[in-house]
């Protein structure tokens, strides 16, 4: 009996493998999708572990692997449906994308050490719901990389801007180009590890016209997920769970002598901005809306020679 | 033979066309070497500083030589204005950098091509007149960009030096030729109704509005002959 007590088995501890910035999903209470890593203190090396999640407090009934949860790390067993070895004191699991948010789940781990005694124990988990947000921010003028490591209103990040270089300004043999300007929107998620989407709209306060003339929108890796030409709306469809945030290159055509204050605004009245659980864009407003200015070009014109 | 005929006038006109296409290409755009030209766009107020530069290629990063190729003076008080003078044939690029007081740039250029084909000569080379008491005289000029093609109105009135020899005696004149009637009014020329005269007109020089050399052509000298009045007997009345 000794023995037993022996194998003492402390309280869970911490760990959340996750990276977002607000309102993170927590490992007692994750939210769809989420990884987590679970652990319990002082097992010892060498007893065998059974790591399982069951939906009963007394562990029988167990919650179904590969739809409730997925096991990340190796050693699940179909035919006694648990995740088993030698000594693991460690697991990580992803909840299913489409686990309801309030039920109760509990993550079982039976050590039996080498006289054939058994401890088992189990940490309460509760799905809550994401409240799914996405926002959008301006990060126009950061450059490269480093629009992903931008924090939101970082005071850096400068509001207004200049026009882009004229392409091509010989404006007597046919081929007068004006050029464009790029402007660059970050789009993030919050609270939620789904795959998710989001409906974008361009236009200018006063609305004065102005061309857009493709629409790219890249992942955090700088792969390309859509490209659209000659438009100024549109619905970003199939951004990977793993991306918390997707980067939005806008060509503006240059004008001579106009400001424009352009609007990039994530839209919620189709339920267009939402992740793959359904759950809609919370529609707070301010956030959903990201503005930049493109400072007037000084106007050549009335040429002549005499 | 109704399809030829359909052929051919198609084919006229597209020459005609080509051809109108081509006269009217030269526009404001093609330079007679040489010329000094005042370009200017409209001023600016939002604008803080203006930026003239000449290239040789598309990429308009090279730069036209200042002295063998194209000088640029800027003007006092007129930073919107530029004064070029053209100084070698080939094809260059005005461009002008706009820099607003909001630290934005614009910029424009304009394709020039500078040539030295252009060439004057008389219509005619001889004319004749009698002594009737009207000393004066015109001769049509024909100046030309390059063969067929008229000089552009843009590059008038020309200033025409030339030189009128009679019996061994030269004299100097200038006068302007105007784009509608071409016309070089010739001075220096003396009636003599009593003797026949032969006075020889040669251009010695031909500037375009600008200041853009002409050159002289084949025909540049006209003779110019007086007849004399026949002579009668005194008619005595009784």
């Amino acid at each position: 009996m000794k023995n037993i007590y022996k194998i003492l088995i402390a309280l869970v501890v911490l760990v959340s493998s996750v990276e977002l910035t607000k309102a993170q999903s927590h490992y007692l209470t994750p939210w769809p999708g989420a990884t987590h890593t679970y652990n319990f203190a002082d097992v010892a090396g060498g007893n065998v572990t059974n790591w399982w999640v069951a939906t009963s407090t007394d562990g029988l009934t167990k919650a179904v692997h590969g739809t409730d949860y997925t096991f990340v790390t190796a050693g699940y067993d179909g035919t006694d449906d648990r995740l088993e070895g030698i000594g693991v004191a460690s697991v990580q699991l992803t909840w299913g994308a489409s686990v309801s948010p309030g039920t109760d789940y509990y993550v079982f781990l039976e050590v039996k050490d080498a006289s054939g005694c058994i401890n088992l124990k189990a940490g309460k988990v509760t799905i809550v719901n994401t409240v799914f947000n996405a926002l959008a921010l301006d990060v126009t003028t950061a450059t490269g990389n480093a629009y992903g490591t931008i924090p939101s209103g970082d005071p850096s990040l400068l509001a207004s801007t200049c026009p882009d270089d004229v392409v091509s300004p010989v404006s007597n043999d046919g081929g007068y180009d004006i050029g464009s300007t790029q402007l660059v929107f970050r789009v993030e998620r919050e609270n939620s590890m789904n795959g998710w989407q989001f409906e974008y709209e361009l236009s200018e306060d006063a609305d004065k016209a102005f061309a857009v003339t493709n629409v790219t929108v890249k992942d955090p890796a700088d792969a390309l997920i859509v490209s659209q030409d000659n438009t100024k709306t549109g619905v970003v469809t199939g951004i990977a769970s793993v991306n918390n945030y997707v980067v939005v290159y806008v060509t503006v055509t240059n004008q001579q002598d106009v400001v424009l204050d352009l609007d990039f605004d994530l839209l919620t009245a189709g339920n267009n901005t939402k992740d793959s659980a359904g759950a809609i864009d919370n529609g707070a407003g301010a956030d959903d809306k990201a503005q930049h200015q493109i400072k007037p070009m000084p106007v050549i014109n009335g040429f002549s020679g005499s | 033979m109704q399809i030829n005929t359909v052929y051919k006038t198609l084919m006229t006109f597209v020459i005609i066309i080509l051809s109108l296409a081509s006269a009217s290409g030269q526009g404001a755009y093609t330079v007679v070497l040489n010329s000094k030209i005042k370009y200017e766009v409209t001023a600016n107020a939002d604008v803080q500083t203006y930026e003239w530069k000449v290239y040789t290629n598309t990429d308009l990063d090279l730069e036209a030589d200042a002295l063998t190729e194209c000088s640029l003076t800027t003007i006092a008080g007129e930073p919107n204005a530029i004064h070029v003078e053209w100084l070698k044939d080939g094809t260059y690029y005005l461009t002008l950098s706009a820099t607003g007081l909001n630290g934005c740039t614009n910029k424009k250029a304009w394709k020039y091509t500078v040539v030295s084909t252009p060439t004057i000569v008389f219509q005619d080379i001889t004319s004749s007149d009698c002594a009737d008491g009207v000393d004066e005289f015109a001769a049509i000029t024909v100046a030309e960009l390059s063969a067929g093609i008229a000089l552009a109105a843009s590059q008038y009135p020309l200033t025409v030096d030339y030189q009128v020899t009679i019996g061994g005696t030269t004299t100097n004149h200038s006068a302007n030729v105007a784009y509608g009637d071409q016309l070089l009014k010739i001075e220096g020329i003396t009636e003599d109704i009593s003797n026949d005269k032969t006075y020889t007109i040669k251009i010695t020089e031909t500037k375009t509005k600008f200041g853009g050399v002409i050159q002289l052509g084949s025909e540049i000298t006209h003779t110019r002959t007086i007849y004399a009045l026949p002579t009668m007997s005194t008619i005595n009345i009784k």
